[in-house]
């Protein structure tokens, strides 16, 4: 019994795919382009400010790569594609898509693993992603 | 770094080297014949070098674990493809020097990367990627991993950067280079800063920003390694991929390209050549199902990463005098030993390691018992993918160990088996960045990611992506009823819904 109540806990807890999930559903963007080293850059500038502890796992590399590359990043997009919560838009592959039903479906999952307060950040990197994507 | 993580790599390679002395005449060189890339010389220092304990140990650790049985004839090693990785990298150094003048990389440089090609995979413990599961779990990797200097490395790679630069080894190659450096004047200018530069080349730093072109050789999106390890893995499987590796010589080039810190001398491809690019996107990408993810193959490794995981606990929790020979509980100890000692009965006198030992050496593997992809789960796969591993994270281990305890505590009790009978396997998804960091000088100048002539990076994740399965494991007399387990928890815990297929996938005997 004492072994369910751990595992209830431990899938409660956000994971990295639930963080990066939230911030496309709360973004509204139906569609967006898929470039990477633009997706890294945002991250991390996000990493820097209030996202910090959100986005902790999403460690870049230094040096070694052509741009701040996260490896975790680059998983999580392949995961969220798997898990239905990402499409690549056929035949170019260069936007990825969100409909309005798998962000309400997010929202509603992720709602129930983050605290309000980190909902509230998520909710406002969401917009910024908004505001970076349509600039 | 975590001091005990270097205090540990310390004591493993004095215990490693201790007793062997450099020996090799000072005038003999040797020729090496390769499956692969023919004849491959080494200077008397090599030699030296190769023969020394740590890189001949990596002669009975299998390239691909225990995917021989799965293709009988992948038995090749990781001391073969070390020499293979030499025998590229030499041909990358001279491919570049034909065209930007023979000193353009020095002779000097040239032997740094001989050296680190020769000692790139040291760090390999057991097993090969076996090991790799439980170096990504330890707090030694995990908290390294979290600087930024060490992220883009594997775990393996980050093992061999310690033993490079530990001042063990710097102790020994001081004896190498005593003893050789008179004869070879480059070997006798390899100091400890220059020994350093070469660990730093197996994590892909570059020793100078302006030189970030010999990191590419040994670490990077068209490296020695992927090279190698593509070619010889599907030649010793008999898996026909192709990667024109002449053509890639050919066509390879330094150019400034421009990254965050500034503009960089980096390794690059003529647009000629993008195509070969593309080939070992493919082929690595074609690797992962038909070997390294093979269901076979993923039956074996959950047997071995079970095999140990009991090793490790069974040991782990006696006292220091009675422990056995073998210790699994940090990363240094995967290195101790080789795949023959791990299958070797007479170490182990418990009854559980003795079957499994047995079944490994009859070829009694375990079998699915439920198939986890995007075809077999209707409702909610979100749920299955959110436990894949995104980076180095313990939680996700945590639950997965949590499934696997609740389903086999529904197994009945005439049947059970013990905890270590059962895996629930979510691998990690193939990384794929080399389409977004490999870059293709066009003819104009103008240096561009292979990702941007066709969207290869998007494309091939998306294959990826759809490519993957999951998997509960377990020996052939569980299957029915772990199948029936498996489906209950993971459809209550994760609120998935599998369809017919998740279970005709498996086989059930």
């Amino acid at each position: 019994m004492q072994e369910a109540v751990n595992l209830d806990t431990l899938l409660k807890r956000p994971t990295p795919q639930d963080v990066i999930g939230a911030i496309f559903a709360y973004s509204g963007l139906e569609t967006f382009p898929s470039e990477r080293k633009q997706l890294h850059k945002f991250i991390r500038e996000e990493k820097r400010g209030e996202g910090a502890e959100l986005l902790e796992p999403f460690v870049f590399s230094e040096g070694v790569d052509l741009y701040p590359f996260s490896r975790p990043l680059e998983s999580v997009l392949m995961q969220l594609q798997l898990g239905g919560w990402l499409s690549a838009k056929n035949p170019e592959y260069d936007r990825f898509g969100v409909t309005k039903r798998i962000r309400e479906d997010i929202k509603k999952k992720v709602g129930k693993r983050f605290s309000p307060e980190q909902l509230s950040v998520l909710q406002k990197i969401g917009q910024e992603f908004r505001d970076f994507i349509r600039k | 770094m975590p001091t005990d993580f270097e205090d540990a790599i310390e004591d493993f390679v004095n215990s490693s080297l201790d007793g062997y002395e450099p020996s090799t005449p000072l005038d003999r060189r040797k020729a090496i014949h390769d499956a692969l890339w023919g004849t491959i010389t080494l200077s008397p220092a090599e030699i030296a070098l190769l023969d020394c304990p740590l890189l001949q140990r990596l002669r009975s650790i299998h390239q691909t674990g225990f995917a021989f049985y799965v293709y009988p004839s992948a038995n090749h090693s990781r001391l073969e493809h070390s020499m293979g990785v030499l025998a590229i990298a030499t041909r990358l150094v001279e491919s570049l020097n034909s065209k930007r003048g023979p000193q353009f990389i020095t002779s000097l440089e040239r032997q740094q990367l001989r050296l680190a090609a020769l000692l790139h995979d040291c760090g390999h413990g057991i097993l090969s990627h076996i090991s790799e599961h439980f170096y990504e779990k330890h707090h030694w990797i995990t908290d390294s991993k979290k600087d930024p200097k060490y992220q883009a490395a594997k775990a393996h790679e980050l093992m061999s950067y310690m033993i490079v630069k530990s001042n063990a080894f710097d102790q020994f190659f001081k004896r190498i280079r005593e003893r050789y450096g008179e004869g070879d004047k480059i070997i006798g200018s390899i100091d400890s800063a220059k020994l350093k530069e070469i660990a730093g080349l197996i994590i892909g730093r570059p020793p100078y920003p302006d030189k970030a072109y010999l990191a590419g050789i040994i670490n990077g999106p068209f490296d020695a390694d992927k090279l190698d390890y593509i070619a010889r893995d599907s030649y010793f499987t008999g898996l026909k991929l192709a990667v024109d590796i002449e053509r890639l010589l050919y066509a390879l080039d330094v150019a400034p390209v421009e990254t965050e810190t500034g503009m960089e001398q980096r390794l690059v491809a003529l647009a000629s050549a993008a195509s070969v690019l593309e080939q070992i996107l493919f082929s690595k990408i074609q690797l992962y199902p038909a070997l390294y993810q093979h269901a076979k193959v993923k039956a074996t490794d959950s047997m071995l990463i079970t095999f140990l995981e009991y090793i490790r606990d069974l040991y782990g929790s006696l006292s220091k005098e009675s422990k056995s020979q073998i210790l699994l509980s940090t990363p240094t100890d995967y290195l101790g030993f080789t795949d023959y000692d791990l299958l070797n009965v007479r170490l182990h006198k418990d009854s559980i390691l003795q079957n499994t030992i047995r079944c490994l050496r009859d070829r009694q593997l375990w079998l699915k018992a439920l198939v986890i992809s995007s075809n077999t789960v209707d409702k909610n796969m979100d749920n299955i993918t959110r436990l894949i591993a995104s980076g180095y994270r313990q939680d996700t281990q945590d639950i997965l160990d949590s499934l696997r305890k609740e389903i086999h505590s529904r197994i009945p009790d005439s049947l059970k088996g013990t905890l270590y009978d059962i895996v629930v396997d979510f691998p990690n998804l193939a990384q794929l960045n080399e389409a977004t960091l490999q870059v293709v000088l066009q003819p104009d100048d103008k240096v561009v990611p292979l990702n941007s002539l066709f969207p290869t990076h998007d494309w091939l994740e998306t294959y990826v992506a759809k490519k993957w399965k999951g998997h509960v494991f377990c020996p052939e007399h569980l299957q029915r009823e772990v199948n029936k387990a498996a489906i209950e928890v993971l459809e209550s815990r994760l609120k998935v819904k599998f369809n017919p297929l998740a279970t005709d996938l498996a086989n059930i005997r």
